[in-house]
Parts: C-alpha cells; structure tokens; sequence
C-alpha cells in the first residue's frame, strides 16, 4: 500500500501542476495515528499530504458536490464501495462526469482500528496492507495480522474490492471472492417476531439524537433543501422523540431507495452506534428480490429500479 | 411495497399501510378505500410507535 | 484543590450498591450502562449491578439529565377564552451516578447561562431535584484533556457525593466526599458509613491526580488560545477546516457544555398542542438564518469557527470560564477528524 501512496502523491502532483484539475480530494494523516482524515490538496507543493491505508474509511465523493458548480475539475480518491456513488450521482443528474477526475483505488478490506490497538497494545502504531494482510508497527515492535480477522466490520461483505468507474487505477486489481452474504443480518431481522423486532429498533432509535450525521455523510443525500430541515410544513417533527426519530429513519431510507449504493458512511459516522446500514440494506434486499437489481452505482449507465417501468414489474397492491 | 415490507422490518403492522391511485373525480373510490382502512384499522392493535405526540 | 467537604470517608464496592439501592428500587436512578460495544449511555437503572463501571466516559453527556434533547415545557387546549393552559407533569427527584470530572465542571460552566440575569426554570428545578454521585477517574481515555484546562480527573466540587475510586474498578473502594446537604441525604439514607480515611483525602486526591495526571496520551496548553477570537477572525484557517466538515450534530450534541436549543411550537389540527425546547446545533445550515433570509453564517467555515471560538474564547471572555472541559468526546465522534485539542495547537501557532 505504500506504493499506492506514492503513485497517488505522483499524479495528484502531476494533475495539479498540469493545470488538469485545480483540486485533489484525498485522504491524509489525522491527529493521531488511529485517525485519518480529508485532505483538499489545491496545489502541488501540498501532494505529500496524500495517503492511502487501510484507515482510509470515508466516501470522499459527497465533497465532490461543494466544488461542481466551480469552474474547473476536481480529482477525487475512490474505493471500490465510494466509485459506486459517483455512478449513482451521475444517474441521479448531480454530476458531470467531466468535472471529475477518478484516482481509483483497488481496496483489498479495511482495518478496525480498535482490533489494531488491542494487537498492539498500545495507541502509537501504524497499519499498512500487504498481500498477506495487515502490517502493525509500533516503536520496538511489528505483528503481521491475518486480513479476516482484523478487517473493518463493513469490508466483511465487500462487493467491489476495484472500483467500478476510475480516469486511474492506483494499485494492483484485487481478485474479488464471492463475499458472504451481504443481507444476512437483515435475514436475522426479519427472523424476528414482530413483537421483538420493533422491540429492537425501538431501542435503537431511542438513541439517536437527530445529530443528521447519517444523512449528511450519505452521497445519495443531495437535495438541495432537505426535507427535514424545513419547519413549514413539518413533515416530521424536529423534536427528538422515538416516533419522530423512527418517522425519520424510515422517511429517509425511502427518499435514498435505489439510489443508496451501500457504502456504509451512515453506519460508521453514527455517534450513537445504530446499524443503520441494515434499514437500507433491508431496501437493497428487497430491490433484489422485487426487480432483480444490483447494487445501485454498479455501472453507468444502468436502469434504476424505481425510476423504470416495466410490464412485468410485481403489482402487489393494485 | 417497498414502504410496505420496510414498515413490517421494524415491526409496524404491514396492513397499515393502503396505497391507491385515486383520480380527483373518483370521489366514491375514495370514500370506499377510506373506509376499507379504517375498518381494517379497528381490527389491528393498536400500534403508538407513529403516533405524533403533542 | 477547593473543595467544600463537609464529611469525608472511605466506602466498599458493596457499600456504593447499597447506597444506589434504594433510588434504583424506586425508578430514580440513572446511571452508566454498556448498551452497545462501544457505546455507553446514562440510563434508568433498576439493579444496581447493571451498572457498567468499566468505562471511560458515557458517549452521550449526562448533561441531558439537567437540559434534556427534548422537553415539554407547555402544553395547551383549546383556544380565545377558553385556553386552557397545561404546565408539564412535577418533575420527580433523581440520582445520577457515575459523573466525571469533565462532565461535572461542565454544569459549571453551563451555570451562568441557565442560572444567570435570566433563570431558566426547567434546568434550576432539574438541578435541585438531582442529587450528583461523581465518580472519579481510573484511567484517561485516548481523547481526554481535562487536565489542560485545570480540571482533576480524580474529584469535582459540583458533585453532591464525589467518588475517587482508590484502586481499580476491579479491587473496589471509593473516597467518598459530601460536598452537599443532598449529598449527605442521600448517604444518611442509604445507611451506608464510611470509614475513617488513612491519609487525609486532599492528600491521596492529589496524588491520584498527579498519577493519572502524567497518563494522559496528550499533554494540551491552551494557555493564549482565547486570543484567537481576535487576532484570527478573519483568518483563512478556518475555511480550509471547514472543507471537511459535514455541518451534523455530533460534536455539539455530544459536548457538555453545548447548549443551545430551539422552541418549537406543534399544533393539532384541532387547536391544541404544546411548546417543546429541545437541542439546536449551530452548526446546522439554518442555526441563525433570520426571517429576512439573511444568514449571518452562511457557510461551514463561519459556524465551525463560531463553534470552536466559543469553546475556546467566548465563553471565557463573557462568563470568566473555558468553554471547554477536555472530555474528548467530540474527538473520538467526529467522522472527520476535526480535533479540537489540535485545533488548540494550531491556533497558537498561528498567533506565534
């Protein structure tokens, strides 16, 4: 992975001294060694700040959205999981695609950097991919850790390990394996009594403090004026309560249906630990199965399940 | 049907749920689809989760 | 360390279930409980073993227990003469155990805003009702700077009963200070006594604090950050900052000194309806949008700079306290890394 991040400080140098884009959206080294974070590299001076490893969590493509209505390009780093979102924008009539210039990036999984610092035992450590897995370094030590066993919880159902839209490939293509089933957890839900499943997500909404983290992180959340922002008429109420907060969660997993492609930026940034990947995957599953559609932003273009009629589309209601 | 199957995903009772393609002019299609609802309603229990409390 | 103790002692493990028995029996207790992996909440606890004491801070601030994210300040029926005002329901005593240091400086610090030149009824009668088990420090999390600010892992004033656990959660026995006639109540009634303390408290306090003082992974200086209002106002550091920011809730709504909140009105259809004051986050895009439609902070940059200058500057300049108590929790939430104790760095460097 660490020629991943020179090859990608090369071009990103290249790129701006060139005059081929006037912004570099990547990831750079955070605060402490745990943490990475966005970096807006303008110039070319600044391409060091510049890394790829396997912290490197975010979808960078929602910041893609601040800069399409300036002049010019902007490049942007993509996994396979976040190059889905630019196929989505794209659909969805967001974006350009010459505004973009795609520095794609072949992931082979992520690392939870809670297991690291267990491995370790101790914070001060750096994490780097290698094809036998993870490589852990702290002062006076190493461990070489198995991929599996150590990978980020959303890398466990990956289903594009290489980017499916890029202008460039940094890295190697990563064979991908046929991932365990992505809807299994939601399969468990629905195994649930009724009872017992409003049960559980009644516990869980019953935490969430309407931070709005899951929908501003959420690429597919693009409107201009969201409907929960706007007082008069309150679709839902603004005040925090299980209903309100249940209301919200099911309003917006139905304004992102068919448009989510399943990134899992909502999951990770929710500071209160709700699984909210599994209401949207609950809609992925049932896209499946109801239209036979893959994941949205596999490929561009593709028809969009809810945006697509077809004489043999299941009519249950009717 | 999407709704549908979401709502019955955290436990809210699917047959909550009517959805109709009703013209301005059906004003009779209307009241009958209301009805059927509210009808269907009475026999479920009652579910407060999406109650709006004020 | 200035502390009003009016009786100092040592208790067991089992002593401090005895002494939360009795709120918990009676549904009054709210206390820290691992809900999730890595997720700890101030809860209803009605068996005091369900307690988590293996835990750095809660994720959400007990602050909620005094300006909770949403209340029903007013209810109402009917309209013209016949109005009939409904006030909300008596609020009922509570103990909250299990308050840190930073979280128990924050009342402070929230103090003169709630309780200041225009008392707000909901909190004063909230902070009378709640009687304050702090519970000392083991151990600093990887995100906490409370001492940079002068506050002590160990112990707090604004505790009713303060708690300085003498080992390990694990070997059990706590410092146990009354700093309140509630306090003293609260412990006459559970019938717990503690014994006579070996060393004098301010003694073994102090050097619990040097202790956990020299175990924490960041050592801050914040000493000349509130002169950042000024000098950097205009500066470009805070637009590049922005660049990343979401512009969500988390670092304020999990912050305890964050107060801000909106007064939202709901209406029936029928007339009746109720006033609720809940949590507003100024980084939210309409925070100050005006009935103009002029936005004082039109962009990330200006309410992210606001945000930080108040916990760094503002509060200081008007109330003569940091805004900020160190407790790290908008550090390890933010999904993009805004770090505030960095920020502190960053800051003075640019004043140097």
């Amino acid at each position: 992975m660490k020629e991943i991040t020179l090859n990608l400080r090369a071009r990103a140098m290249e790129l701006l001294a060139g005059g081929r884009v006037d912004l570099v959206i990547g990831y750079g080294t955070g605060s402490l060694p745990e943490f990475v974070r966005p970096v807006f590299v303008d110039r070319p001076e600044r391409a060091g700040e510049l890394i790829f490893n396997p912290l490197c969590a975010q979808n960078l493509t929602k910041y893609v959205l601040d800069y399409r209505d300036r002049p010019g390009r902007v490049a942007v780093v993509v996994k396979g999981c976040d190059s889905r979102s630019i196929n989505q924008m794209m659909a969805d009539g967001q974006l350009d695609r010459e505004k973009v210039f795609l520095l794609g990036i072949n992931c082979p999984g992520l690392a939870d950097p809670s297991l690291l610092t267990g491995a370790a035992g101790r914070r001060d450590w750096q994490v780097e991919s290698v094809p036998e897995g993870f490589r852990l370094r702290w002062p006076g030590g190493e461990r070489l850790l198995p991929r599996d066993e150590f990978l980020m919880y959303r890398c466990r159902t990956c289903e594009h390990h290489n980017p499916v839209v890029y202008d460039e490939l940094l890295g190697d293509p990563v064979p991908q394996d046929e991932a365990p089933d992505r809807f299994a957890e939601v399969r468990r839900i629905e195994s649930l009594a009724p009872a017992e499943r409003a049960a559980y997500w009644d516990a869980l909404f019953a935490r969430c403090l309407r931070c709005y983290a899951c929908r501003n992180a959420c690429p597919a959340c693009t409107c201009r004026e969201c409907i929960f922002d706007r007082p008069e008429p309150e679709w839902v109420a603004r005040v925090v309560a299980p209903q309100s907060n249940l209301a919200y969660h099911l309003v917006r997993a139905m304004h992102v249906a068919g448009r989510c492609v399943d990134c899992g930026e909502c999951d990770r940034v929710c500071p209160v630990g709700i699984p909210l990947r599994e209401i949207n995957r609950k809609v992925l599953k049932e896209l499946a199965v109801l239209f036979g559609a893959p994941t949205p932003g596999t490929a561009y273009p593709a028809p969009e399940p809810l945006a697509t009629f077809s004489v043999t589309d299941p009519e249950e209601w009717l | 049907m999407l709704f549908q199957r979401l709502l019955e995903y955290v436990g809210v009772a699917p047959e909550r749920l009517q959805v109709r393609w009703i013209s301005g002019s059906e004003g009779q299609k209307f009241a009958a689809a209301v009805s059927e609802l509210a009808a269907r309603l009475q026999s479920l229990e009652p579910d407060e989760r999406l109650r709006d409390e004020l | 360390m200035s502390v009003t103790t009016l009786t100092a002692g040592v208790i067991s493990r089992e002593d401090l279930v005895r002494l939360l028995a009795g709120p918990a029996s009676e549904g009054r207790l709210m206390a820290p409980v691992r809900v999730a992996p890595e997720v700890v909440l101030f809860v209803p606890v009605r068996d005091p073993d369900a307690i988590t004491l293996d835990y750095v801070n809660s994720t959400v601030p007990p602050k909620e227990y005094l300006f909770p994210r949403a209340e029903k300040i007013l209810g109402w029926r009917g309209s013209g003469p016949q109005l009939e005002l409904i006030l909300p329901p008596e609020l009922q005593p509570l103990v909250l155990f299990g308050v840190r240091p930073c979280d128990l400086r924050a009342i402070t610090v929230l103090e003169p805003v709630f309780g200041g030149a225009y008392p707000d009824l909901y909190w004063r009668r909230r902070r009378e009702l709640t009687t304050i088990v702090g519970l000392g420090c083991t151990e600093p999390g990887p995100y906490c700077f409370c001492v940079a600010w002068g506050i002590s892992p160990v112990a707090a004033p604004e505790a009713d009963l303060m708690l300085t656990p003498l080992e390990p959660p694990a070997a059990g026995g706590y410092l146990v200070a009354v700093q309140s006639a509630k306090g003293e109540e609260l412990l006459r009634r559970s019938g717990v006594g503690p014994q006579a303390a070996g060393t004098e408290p301010a003694v073994l306090r102090e050097r619990r604090t040097a202790e956990l003082t020299a175990r924490f992974r960041r050592l801050i200086d914040p000493t000349g950050v509130e002169r950042a209002a000024e000098r950097l106002f205009e500066h470009s550091y805070w637009r590049e900052l922005a660049r990343r920011c979401l512009g969500c809730g988390i670092c304020t709504f999990l912050c305890p000194t964050c107060h801000c909140f909106n007064v939202i009105d709901r209406t029936a259809p029928d007339g009746s309806g109720g006033r609720y004051r809940c949590w507003d986050s100024c980084l939210f895009e309409r925070f100050t949008l005006q009935a103009s439609g002029h936005n004082p902070r039109p962009t990330r940059a200006e309410r992210l700079r606001n945000r930080l200058l108040h916990k760094l500057s503002y509060h200081r300049t008007r109330y003569g306290l940091e805004g900020c108590t160190g407790c790290g929790r908008c550090v390890a939430a933010c999904p993009v890394n805004i770090d505030i104790a960095e920020v502190v760095a960053d800051l003075k460097g640019l004043m140097t």
